[in-house]
C-alpha cells in the first residue's frame, strides 16, 4: 500500500484498518500522524453523533411491545379469563419495576394483564370477610374503615411493582374485577379493551381500576368505594366518576 | 413515583423470547434512537419510530439467528420504518438541532463543546445520500459491503460517499484536511 491509497482508505474508514494499511501506518510517519489526526476527528464525530436518549426509553419501548402483544391477542377473539396463562407470566414479569416509572394509564394496561396471570379470580364466588378485606388494605398502609360491598375474592398483589389489593365482586351483570394501588396518581378515565371494559379513578390515596365485560356495574362500585374509604374523599371525587 | 429494581427471581421465569428481546432493547435502543433521530431530524419522530422498529422486531424475532447481526437487523427495520411512516412527508428539517444538549457533557472543554454544536450543525446539513452511509458505518457499525446492501449500492460508491461526508464535515470545521487534498490529487 502506498501513501496515496493509505490516506484514501483512512478518509472514508479510519476505525479498521486491514493488516496492509496498518504495515504501511507502522513504516510511515507521516501516515501515522495523518491517522492519528483522523481518529481525533472520529472522537468529535461521536460526540457530535451522541444526541441525548431519552430517559427510560428501553422501558418505554417495552411497555409499547407488551401493550401491542397484549392487545392483538386479546384481539384474536379470546375471552380474557379463558386465556393460556402462559404467555402472560414473561409479560408480567417483564413489568415488574419499570412500570413504576409510567404514567398512570399503566396501572390500567398492567392491571389487565396481571388478570390472566389469575385466570381463577373472576370465576371466585366466596364470601371474604371484612376482616379479611381489611387486613389486607392494612398491608397497603390504607384505612377501610366501611364495608365496599360483598367481596368474593381477595389477594395482596404486585402489579407492576406497585402493591395492590386485587379484589372480585360479584354484581348482577357479572364479575367485576376491582384493584386498589395506593400511591398510584389517576386521571379518571374510562377504556375499551378488545371488549373489556375498563375504568381506572383516584380514590382516597391511591388509585381503584375497575375491569369487567360490561361497566353498569362501575358507577356503583366506584361510589361504594368512595364511601368505604371515607365521607370526605366522596365528596372530593365524586364529579370524577 | 420511585423506580423499584427489576427483581431477579421474577425475571427468571419471563419466557425465553421476552427475555432475549428484552435484552436486546437494553443493547441496542440508546443508538437505535440516535440513528433515528439523525435520520428523521425530530425527537418525538425518532421516539416513535424506534417504538414501532422494535414492536416490528419483536414480531419478527424468529428471523434473528445471529444475534452478532443484531444490530444490522434492527438498522434495516428502522430504515424500512422510517420509509414507511414519514418519508413521504418530504425532507426531514432540523429544527431542533441547536437546542441539543451534548449527551456527555462531563470533561468537555468549552472548545469541544463549541466544535460538536459544529459537527452537529454540519451533519444535519449533510445531503441524505452523504449523512445515511456515514450513520451507518459510526453510529450502525456496519462494513462498507453490509452499507452497500442496504442502501443498494456498490461498496466503491459507499467508499466515496464516506469520504465526501467527513470531508464536508471537517471543511465545517474550517480546515480543509491534508486528506482531502491528498485524495483530490488522484
Ligand atoms: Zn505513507
Ligand atoms: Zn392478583
Amino acid at each position: 500500500m502506498n501513501c496515496l491509497e493509505f490516506r484514501r482508505t483512512i478518509a472514508a474508514l479510519p476505525r479498521a484498518l486491514d493488516n496492509a494499511a496498518r504495515s504501511h501506518r507502522e513504516a510511515c510517519p507521516r501516515c501515522a500522524e495523518a491517522h492519528a489526526r483522523a481518529l481525533v476527528f472520529e472522537g468529535s464525530l461521536d460526540r457530535a453523533l451522541a444526541v441525548p436518549v431519552p430517559a427510560q426509553l428501553a422501558d418505554q419501548i417495552l411497555l409499547h411491545q407488551i401493550t401491542a402483544e397484549r392487545s392483538q391477542r386479546l384481539g384474536r377473539g379470546h375471552q380474557l379469563w379463558r386465556m393460556a396463562a402462559g404467555f402472560t407470566i414473561g409479560m408480567g414479569m417483564a413489568t415488574v419495576g419499570w412500570l413504576a416509572l409510567a404514567p398512570s394509564e399503566s396501572m390500567a394496561a398492567m392491571s389487565v394483564a396481571h388478570l390472566v396471570e389469575e385466570p381463577m379470580a373472576m370465576a371466585s364466588h366466596g364470601a371474604v370477610s371484612m376482616d379479611e378485606v381489611q387486613a389486607i388494605f392494612a398491608r397497603l398502609n390504607t384505612r377501610l374503615p366501611r364495608s365496599p360491598g360483598p367481596i368474593a375474592y381477595i389477594r395482596f398483589c404486585v402489579i407492576g411493582g406497585h402493591n395492590t389489593a386485587h379484589m372480585v365482586m360479584q354484581r348482577p351483570s357479572g364479575a367485576v374485577t376491582v384493584i386498589f394501588a395506593p400511591g398510584v396518581v389517576a386521571a379518571a378515565h374510562s377504556f375499551n379493551d378488545a371488549g373489556l371494559r375498563g375504568r381506572e379513578l383516584a380514590v382516597a390515596n391511591g388509585s381503584l381500576v375497575l375491569l369487567s365485560a360490561n361497566d353498569t356495574e362501575f358507577d356503583a362500585i366506584a361510589v361504594a368505594f368512595n364511601q368505604a374509604f371515607d365521607t370526605t374523599v366522596l365528596h372530593r371525587n365524586s364529579a370524577a366518576i | 413515583m420511585k423506580a423499584k429494581p427489576l427483581r431477579p427471581g421474577l425475571l427468571a421465569t419471563m419466557n425465553p423470547k421476552q427475555s432475549q428481546f428484552d435484552a436486546l432493547v437494553r443493547a441496542t435502543s440508546a443508538e437505535l434512537y440516535r440513528f433515528g433521530y439523525w435520520l428523521c431530524g425530530n425527537e418525538a419522530l425518532a421516539h416513535d419510530l424506534v417504538q414501532e422498529t422494535y414492536l416490528r422486531a419483536w414480531r419478527s424475532m424468529d428471523d434473528l439467528r445471529d444475534t452478532k447481526a443484531a444490530k444490522a437487523w434492527l438498522v434495516t427495520i428502522l430504515r424500512r420504518e422510517h420509509a414507511r411512516l414519514y418519508e413521504r412527508k418530504g425532507p426531514t428539517s432540523f429544527e431542533q438541532i441547536d437546542d441539543l444538549e451534548i449527551a456527555d457533557f462531563d470533561g468537555l472543554s468549552p472548545d469541544q463543546a463549541g466544535e460538536d454544536s459544529v459537527v452537529r450543525r454540519a451533519i444535519a446539513a449533510l445531503d441524505a445520500k452523504y449523512r445515511e452511509p456515514l450513520l451507518l458505518q459510526v453510529l450502525g457499525g456496519l462494513t462498507c459491503e453490509e452499507i452497500a446492501s442496504q442502501l443498494g449500492s456498490t461498496p466503491a460508491a459507499v467508499m466515496t460517499q464516506l469520504f465526501r461526508a467527513r470531508q464536508k464535515l471537517k471543511a465545517a470545521l474550517g480546515g480543509t484536511g491534508e486528506e482531502a487534498k491528498v485524495y483530490e490529487l488522484s
